[in-house]
């Protein structure tokens, strides 16, 4: 089995590797919008717990009782005849997915900015620091290190949701091993592949966020 | 000297502080004692400005403050006055080292350092992270970080509630000799032993308001039934 997944591998790599292009590419867009809009989303969500707090809430409580699928079809079939306009399933794969980890990112910053001990401020606040020094030697690290693993656990469940790009026709790697199978028919070597290429990705980033969580998760309330 | 003055303060409808007075000056020890809730943390927050009082006034050194204000308070005192918490928070992403040396803004002053660190018996975990020392060891690196930052007005609030008596007596003992060097010092606390052995003044609370005070004499010879009734409990626990 080795060999013939050696020999597809071989066979197959400019697919293969067009699919994984597509695969990151679709990763990178999604990990940037959602890190970036969901850092400053649920930093608006901590200071403004009324309105942004309460709609964070609301649109998380939403989007987790809809199957991805489902708002993955929703948004390429039946969204786009109701506006008459035709998005490339890749742009909305991208735009759904971003959607989610906007959400999942948000959730993570909130959560650790709500929880964050103010006695830590106030320490440095009467130990004579200022302001900036207190944001950005205190505050920061201390949130950073709290949300890092999280959020890398996230962003790895995204890479994995990738997958569902494939059914409305993106050319992502799933899709692109589904293309292959069809024409040589080796589930077994062709799916094993596709398993390596995404163990090769997401271990070292599951490794990572281990490694983070043990080294600077910390539990805030015993200091 | 460090004086407050008729300070009242309210939460919630419920009166916290009662025109509660007091001074300390440089060198002196006031031990402020009294049942849980009694509202001694709140005094202490009080006078560090931490919370503001509806009313009264606070004098640190030369500035006075004054209750009720609108306006914002444009001098801060700290770190000339500092306050250590009975919770501490000592930050844990620094080490020891780094947690009490981070408010010296790099100005270590290195024969002050090492003459701290010795006397609180901090060496053998300097380098280590708040999660591997004990709450004991925490305690010490607390009032490390205070005291580096040479203030002449020091808050202490139940520092020593999660010790064992030998090391609520290793900090005690220094506390003396932190007065001795001018600097004022208004201690919370439950241990009435030691409040007796080492304080100047001692204030006793109840319910936000003080029902005696007086030099330690008071922890022998209390004046009113309630503080001998507090006292009398104290023993019966000890």
């Amino acid at each position: 089995m080795i060999y013939s997944v050696v020999h597809i591998i071989d066979k197959y790599k400019e697919a293969l590797v067009g699919g994984l292009l597509t695969t990151l590419a679709l990763c990178f867009i999604v990990w940037i919008v959602g890190l970036l809009l969901g850092c400053v989303f649920g930093i608006f969500a901590h200071r403004n717990k009324e309105e942004v707090g309460k709609s964070l809430d609301a649109l998380s409580f939403l989007l987790s009782s809809i199957p991805f699928l489902v708002l993955l079809f929703w948004l390429y079939y039946p969204l786009q005849e109701l506006l008459h306009i035709a998005i490339s399933p890749f742009i909305t794969a991208a735009f759904a997915l971003s959607m989610l980890n906007t959400i999942l990112v948000a959730q993570i910053v909130r959560t650790a900015l709500d929880e964050f001990p103010n006695e830590f401020v106030i320490a440095g606040k009467v130990c004579g620091l200022s302001e900036r020094r207190i944001l950005t030697q205190i505050e920061f690290p201390i949130i950073l290190r709290q949300v890092l693993p999280q959020i890398l656990s996230a962003e790895v469940q995204i890479l994995q949701m990738t997958v569902f790009a494939s059914l409305i026709s993106a050319q992502e790697l799933f899709r692109v091993a589904q293309q292959i199978n069809a024409i040589i028919y080796k589930p077994i070597e062709i799916y094993t592949t596709l398993a390596l290429f995404f163990i090769a990705i997401c271990l070292p980033l599951n490794l990572l966020t281990y490694r983070l969580k043990e080294k600077y998760t910390r539990n805030l309330s015993e200091t | 000297m460090l004086q407050a003055t008729d300070l009242n303060r309210k939460i919630a409808g419920k009166d916290i502080l009662k025109r509660i007075s007091l001074s300390v000056a440089p060198g002196e020890i006031a031990c402020v004692i009294g049942p849980s809730g009694a509202g001694k943390t709140s005094l202490l927050r009080a006078i560090s400005l931490l919370d503001r009082p509806d009313s009264g006034a606070i004098v640190i050194g030369n500035t006075e403050y004054c209750f009720p204000s609108e306006r914002k308070m444009l001098t801060a005192p700290y770190p000339n006055l500092t306050i250590v918490f009975q919770q501490l928070f000592i930050w844990p992403h620094l080490t020891i080292r780094e947690n009490i040396t981070l408010p010296l803004k790099g100005d270590v002053d290195t024969r002050h350092f090492e003459e701290v660190v010795a006397s609180f018996q901090m060496k053998e975990f300097l380098d280590r992270y708040p999660n591997e020392v004990s709450v004991g060891q925490k305690q010490r690196a607390a009032l490390a970080r205070a005291l580096l930052l040479k203030p002449t007005y020091l808050l202490l609030d139940e520092v020593t509630s999660a010790l064992d008596i030998e090391q609520a007596h290793l900090i005690l003992s220094h506390l003396k000799e932190i007065a001795a060097k001018g600097v004022a010092i208004v201690l919370a606390t439950h241990a009435l032993h030691f409040a007796g052995k080492i304080s100047n003044k001692v204030i006793f609370l109840d319910e936000g308001e003080v029902v005696e005070s007086g030099s330690s004499e008071i922890l022998t010879k209390p004046k009113t039934e309630r503080l001998r009734k507090f006292i009398g409990a104290a023993e019966q626990v000890v």
